[in-house]
C-alpha cells in the first residue's frame, strides 16, 4: 500500500482552496503590472529595475501552485514518502527570489549614488502634446501598489492557517512590491523637483529591508532542507510546538530521544532509545551487507495507534 | 485607467509650475541669456541648427553654435560649457549612458537602416530635455505642413 496524501481538517483544506485562488489573482495581476510597466518603461534604469523585480515577484505564487498541485498526489513507489517536499523546495526557490531582488536593488541604488549617475526621463507625445514620461510612470506604479497591497494582507493569516512559509515568502514579496512601488513614485517625484539622487535613495531604504527578509526566508529554507526542527512562519526561531511534542512523548514514553522535523508544512517526530542514537552494526549489516551496511542508519517502526492520553 | 488620466491631468497642471526641473539649472541658466549649442558636422547639422534656434527662441534666448568632433562636445557637455548638441546623433549613440537623449528628430542621413536622428542634453537635465522635445515636436510638425 502507498501513503495518500494526509488528511487535512476542512477549515485547512478551506484556507489552502483559497490561498491556491489568491496566487491565480496575484500572477494575473502581476502580469498586468508587467506588461503596463513595460509600456511606459521607456530608457528609465529606475523603472527597469522595477520591471525585473515584477518578473521576480511572478515565482514565489507560481512555485507556490506547482508545490501544492504536487504535494496532493499519494506517494509512489519512486517517491515512497509522498511529495511534501516540494513545499520546501519551493520555498526555497521563493526566498532565493526574494533575496535576488533585494539584492540586485541594493546594487542598483549604490551603483547610481556612487557614479553620480543623473536619472534622465524623457517624454512622450500624448494627443498632441509632450508629456513628460515621469508622470505616466508614477501612474503605473501607482497602479502597481496596490494589488499588492490587498493581495499581501489577505495572504499573510491564509499562510499562517496552512502553515505554508511559501505563501508566507509570497506575502512578504507582495509587501515588497507595494514598498518598491511607492519608494520609486517618491523617487520620480524627486526627480521631478531636480533631486537626482531621491530614486536611488528611496530604492536603497526599501531595498535593505526586502534583502533582510530574503536573507532571512532563505536561512528558514535551508534549515527546513537540511532536516532542522520546525522553525516558525516568520523567523528562523524554533517552533515552540517542537518542546511540547518532545516533552509529550517523553510523559508517554519515558527517557527517549526525540527528534522532530519539518517536510513542508507537515511535521514529523521520531521517537528512539536514550543511548542508541543509529542502528547497531550488525543489524544494518544482516539487512545492508557487510559493504554497505554502514549507510542504513535508522529504521523506524512506527506507532500509529490511536491514544486517548496524548 | 482612471489613475492614468488624473496623472495626465496632473502631468499638464505640473508643467505650469515648472517641473520637471534640472538638477544642473540648465533651464534657468539658458533662459533669457545664451544657448550654447555643438554640432557634429556632418549632413543634419542645418536640420538640428533649424531645432535649436527655435528651443532659444522658446526660451528667450540667443543661441551660440560651435562645431567640433562627438567626443569633445560630449565631455563639454558633461562639463556643463554646452547645453546641447546636435547635428547627427544616431539614436543609438555609443554615448547614450553618459546624455539625456531627446524624442527622435528624423531620420539620420546617410544611415542605411534608416536609424532615428536624436539631439542630445546633460544627462538628468529633465526639464531642459522636455523643452527640446517639444521644440522638436514643434518643428517637425512645420516642416511636414
Amino acid at each position: 500500500m502507498t501513503e495518500p496524501a494526509p488528511n487535512l481538517p476542512s477549515d485547512v483544506q478551506e484556507a489552502m482552496r483559497k490561498a491556491g485562488r489568491l496566487a491565480w489573482i496575484s500572477l494575473g495581476f502581476q502580469l498586468s503590472i508587467v506588461t503596463v510597466l513595460a509600456l511606459v518603461m521607456g530608457g528609465s534604469q529606475a523603472l527597469r529595475t522595477a520591471w525585473i523585480e515584477d518578473m521576480l515577484s511572478l515565482l514565489p505564487p507560481v512555485a507556490f501552485l506547482i508545490a501544492m498541485k504536487l504535494e496532493r498526489k499519494p506517494a509512489t513507489r519512486r517517491f515512497p514518502f509522498g511529495f511534501q517536499r516540494a513545499n520546501s523546495l519551493a520555498f526555497l526557490i521563493a526566498a532565493t527570489a526574494l533575496t535576488a531582488m533585494g539584492a540586485l536593488m541594493v546594487y542598483e541604488s549604490a551603483m547610481t549614488l556612487a557614479k553620480g549617475e543623473h536619472p534622465t526621463i524623457g517624454s512622450v507625445r500624448w494627443f498632441g502634446q509632450e508629456v513628460w514620461l515621469g508622470w505616466p510612470m508614477m501612474a503605473a506604479l501607482a497602479y502597481s501598489v496596490i494589488p499588492p497591497v490587498i493581495l499581501g494582507r489577505m495572504k499573510l493569516p491564509l499562510a499562517r492557517k496552512i502553515a505554508d512559509k511559501v505563501l508566507h515568502t509570497d506575502a512578504l514579496m507582495n509587501k515588497a512590491d507595494w514598498q518598491t512601488g511607492l519608494a520609486a513614485i517618491l523617487g520620480i517625484g524627486g526627480v521631478a523637483f531636480g533631486l537626482w539622487w531621491a530614486d536611488a535613495v528611496a530604492a536603497g531604504f526599501i531595498a535593505l529591508s526586502i534583502l533582510r527578509d530574503g536573507v532571512n526566508a532563505m536561512r528558514v529554507a535551508i534549515v527546513e532542507l537540511t532536516d532542522g526542527a520546525p522553525r516558525k512562519l516568520d523567523s528562523a526561531e524554533v517552533d515552540p510546538l517542537v518542546d511540547q511534542i518532545t516533552e509529550r512523548l517523553r510523559r508517554q514514553h519515558g527517557d527517549v530521544a526525540v527528534q522532530v522535523r519539518e517536510t513542508g508544512r507537515y511535521m514529523r517526530a521520531v521517537v528512539g532509545p536514550p543511548d542508541t542514537p543509529h542502528l547497531p552494526e550488525e543489524h544494518a549489516r544482516a539487512l545492508v551487507g557487510d559493504d554497505e551496511g554502514w549507510r542504513l542508519i535508522e529504521v523506524a517502526i512506527e506507532d500509529r495507534r490511536s491514544r486517548r492520553d496524548a | 485607467m482612471k489613475n492614468l488620466l488624473v496623472a495626465c491631468l496632473a502631468g499638464v497642471a505640473l508643467a505650469g509650475c515648472g517641473l520637471p526641473r534640472d538638477p544642473a539649472r540648465t533651464t534657468s541658466q539658458v533662459s533669457g541669456g545664451v544657448l550654447k549649442a555643438g554640432l557634429v558636422q556632418g549632413p543634419d547639422v542645418e536640420a538640428d541648427r533649424a531645432i535649436i534656434l527655435r528651443l532659444a527662441r522658446q526660451l528667450d534666448a540667443q543661441a551660440e553654435f560651435q562645431t567640433g568632433e562627438a567626443h569633445q562636445l560630449v565631455a563639454a557637455l558633461e562639463k556643463g560649457q554646452i547645453h546641447v548638441i546636435g547635428g547627427g546623433l544616431p539614436a543609438a549613440t555609443p554615448f547614450k549612458s553618459h546624455l539625456g537623449l531627446s524624442r527622435p528628430a528624423g531620420r539620420l542621413s546617410g544611415s542605411p537602416e534608416g536609424e532615428k536622428r536624436v539631439l542630445a542634453v546633460r544627462a538628468g537635465e529633465n526639464g531642459f530635455l522636455l523643452a527640446l522635445d517639444r521644440a522638436i515636436a514643434a518643428e517637425t510638425r512645420g516642416r511636414g505642413q
